[in-house]
């Protein structure tokens, strides 16, 4: 009697079907186990057999219906190959297709931010230059070489004496615009036009704008 | 006309007695085997049939069946088990 445990290693041990290191404990075993050398030889002599019995009559009714349905596995294999080929290739196209739109889009954004960063920059100078008091305070600017030396609060974007005050709970229309855009506005009104005190009351309401003349001491 | 003594013959030429013999007993072992190939499940019987009678490798039978190398060991080492024990069962208890 064979070891039950090894007859399934025996039976591909005869074809050279088992892994070198299964194959070596094996054969050690082999070595000492006569009921295993015994099932081996038949094995290998009934394989023997069929090879020589396959050129005699194996190959009409057996042979012919499994190599029927073996080459009908191949076929259809082939077809599902194809459909999965062409379908792995739309997936490609796919795949690319959104690849080149996230290029795309990133590079719009790159574009978009290098082009609102300098603006940025003048706000965030801007803002330091105007930073807005409390209400009711007033602070004094550093003098600078081009304009006098005088009392502001805040240098408005145009003449305020124009310009309505925001009725109560609406917004003005600095407000809408963004904070860039105002601070840039601003330093350039700051150039251009007469320095312009605004006093700031406790009632948000009533602001106090006073226009230095210059031109009349 | 050149002649040959009968020993000198090829003995492929010659009538062996033990021809018809022979004959009957190739037939016989191909429907034993054909039985007992009857006997497997349908994926031994593919491994057995194209490993062994066939002649071609796992790797072979593997692409043939569209499955991998060791499911093809697999069923190959159940079908020549079961192919053999048929085999002896129906010789009578073995050769």
């Amino acid at each position: 009697m064979s070891c039950g445990r090894r007859e399934r290693s025996v039976a591909l041990w005869i074809s050279n079907d088992l892994p070198a290191r299964r194959a070596a404990r094996l054969e050690a075993h082999l070595a000492s186990c006569n009921g295993c050398r015994a099932l081996a030889e038949r094995l290998r002599a009934s394989r023997e057999e069929f090879s020589a019995l396959a050129d005699a009559a194996l190959d009409g009714e057996t042979l012919g219906a499994v190599r029927r349905e073996v080459l009908s596995r191949v076929r259809d294999g082939g077809l599902q190959a194809a459909v999965t080929k062409g379908r792995r290739a739309v997936r490609l196209r796919w795949a690319a297709a959104t690849a080149v739109a996230i290029l795309v889009i990133a590079f719009a954004g790159e574009v978009g931010f290098r082009r609102a960063k300098p603006a940025d920059g003048v706000a965030a100078q801007a803002g330091r230059a105007t930073a807005s008091p409390a209400p009711g305070t007033v602070t004094q600017t550093p003098p600078t070489p081009s304009a006098p030396s005088v009392m502001t609060a805040e240098v408005p974007a145009r003449v305020p004496a124009l310009e309505a005050p925001p009725a109560p709970g609406t917004r003005s229309r600095h407000a809408q615009k963004p904070a860039a855009a105002l601070a840039l506005e601003r330093v350039v009104a700051a150039e251009e036009q007469p320095p312009v005190i605004k006093l700031l009351t406790d009632d948000p309401d009533v602001v106090i704008y006073l226009v230095a003349d210059e031109t009349k001491g | 006309v050149p002649t040959a003594p009968l020993d000198d013959a090829a003995p492929a030429t010659l009538a062996r007695p033990g021809d018809q013999e022979s004959r009957l007993d190739v037939a016989d072992r191909t429907r034993l085997v054909r039985q007992a190939l009857r006997r497997l499940s349908d994926k031994e019987r593919e491994a057995v049939v194209l490993r062994d009678i066939e002649g071609l490798s796992t790797a072979q039978t593997a692409r043939s069946l569209g499955c991998l190398e060791v499911t093809v060991r697999s069923h190959l080492s159940r079908g020549r088990l079961k192919l053999q024990a048929a085999i002896e069962l129906a010789e009578g208890g073995g050769r």
